[in-house]
């Protein structure tokens, strides 16, 4: 074995495998590898002795506690994100099926003009407001002779309005006479002064 | 040299406690592999306060996800990936490195013990001279003693992988050693 052979050999293998058979011999009798064979073991055997005198300096118990403690805080707050996440995947997913699903079709609207035989159509309106809903609407005609009033709302409601005036826009029955709510100033009682006695004519 | 100490039949009960959440079985873990996770820890990093934050972060991880180590495999080497996965995290988002002196420990303090700081400054040293796979394959085996099989089941690598790393790993090391060496211009070669 020549220097490049043995050189060769403690670039790669380790260093104790150099103290046998022919590289043993090599080095005894070449002082060069023999030097360079020790500083590398020195050197190797330093680098052993400071890898492993290395240790933490915080003390194994607090790093116990203080992973038992992140661990658990980490899992309230990965069930927290998963919560959120639901609750977000939740949202998304009713707002896309409110946007996939058509909504319903509004309630059909009839319009109706009635021809008034007793009340007038101020009366009329009053008499059938309660049954209407907000989006209905009532029309009068205050300077027309006739007294007509139309009506524009749901098949429902139109049925209902019929029905009142059938009841109180009747000629022949009492009800024409219905008194409806209309405001009215009371008159002022005057008290009357006594009047002066009239002396007898001699 | 094997690092740790603890008798192979502690471990599957210890493991057991921690899981069935008995804080002082977790302690007794972490008080049996902080010193060999830091040092893994160190070797991969380069840097100190790394090392700490990672070897704080790996015992999080542990007791986490001890739930999901099977035993099927070995401790160590499960502990290893934890390691390894959040070292190289941590480079990600490491600071600028610390521009320590490479000097080597044998040339600047014959003789004496060497301090804390030096120790790490030589862990550092070498870990610049060596990519990180042929950095691992060093520590497990030359090292701490594991066989390349045993290296390779930690790092999940072919036997034979390891084997080549391992050879250019002594390579880098021992041209690095023996180039800061004084003496060694003087050989013939």
């Amino acid at each position: 074995m020549n220097c490049d052979d043995y050189l060769s050999m403690l670039a790669t293998v380790p260093v104790e495998e150099l103290g046998y058979g022919r590289a043993r011999e090599h080095a005894a009798g070449c002082r060069d590898c023999d030097r360079v064979t020790r500083v590398v073991a020195e050197r190797e055997r330093n680098m052993l002795t400071a890898f492993g005198s290395l240790h933490s300096s915080v003390p194994s118990t607090q790093t116990a506690t203080n992973a038992v403690l992140i661990s658990r805080r980490r899992k309230v707050a990965l069930y927290n994100r998963i919560g959120l996440g639901l609750l977000a995947a939740a949202t998304i997913v009713y707002l896309v099926l409110l946007r996939a699903v058509p909504a319903p079709f509004p309630p059909l609207v009839e319009g109706g003009a009635f021809h008034l035989q007793c009340l007038s159509p101020e009366q009329a309106a009053e008499l059938i407001r309660p049954h209407l809903h907000g989006s209905s609407h009532i029309l009068i005609h205050p300077n027309s002779p006739l007294g007509i009033i139309t009506v524009e709302t749901s098949g429902g409601e139109m049925e209902a309005v019929r029905s009142v005036l059938a009841r109180y826009d009747s000629p022949a029955q009492s009800q024409c006479a219905v008194q409806v709510t209309v405001p009215t100033v009371p008159t002022p009682v005057i008290p009357l002064a006594p009047l002066p006695a009239i002396a007898p004519a001699p | 040299m094997t690092a740790l100490a603890m008798p192979f039949a502690e471990l599957p009960e210890l493991v057991s406690r921690t899981r069935a959440g008995e804080d002082a079985a977790f302690a007794a873990l972490v008080g049996t592999y902080q010193p060999v996770v830091f040092r893994w820890a160190i070797a991969l990093s380069g840097d100190e306060d790394d090392a700490e934050d990672i070897t704080q972060e790996v015992f999080v991880r542990v007791h986490r996800k001890l739930s999901s180590f099977r035993g099927d495999g070995s401790f160590e080497g499960w502990l290893y990936r934890i390691t390894r996965r959040v070292a190289l995290r941590t480079r990600h988002q490491a600071r600028p490195a610390v521009s320590g002196t490479t000097q080597d420990v044998y040339l600047t303090d014959p003789g004496a013990r060497v301090d804390r700081q030096r120790l790490i400054e030589l862990i550092v040293a070498m870990s610049r001279v060596l990519p990180l796979r042929q950095r691992e394959v060093f520590i497990l085996c030359d090292i701490e003693g594991r066989t390349p099989a045993e290296a390779a089941a930690m790092l999940d690598m072919k036997d034979v992988s390891v084997r080549a790393s391992l050879f250019k790993a002594r390579l880098s090391i021992r041209r690095s050693i023996l180039a800061t060496h004084p003496g060694f211009v003087e050989h013939p070669e």
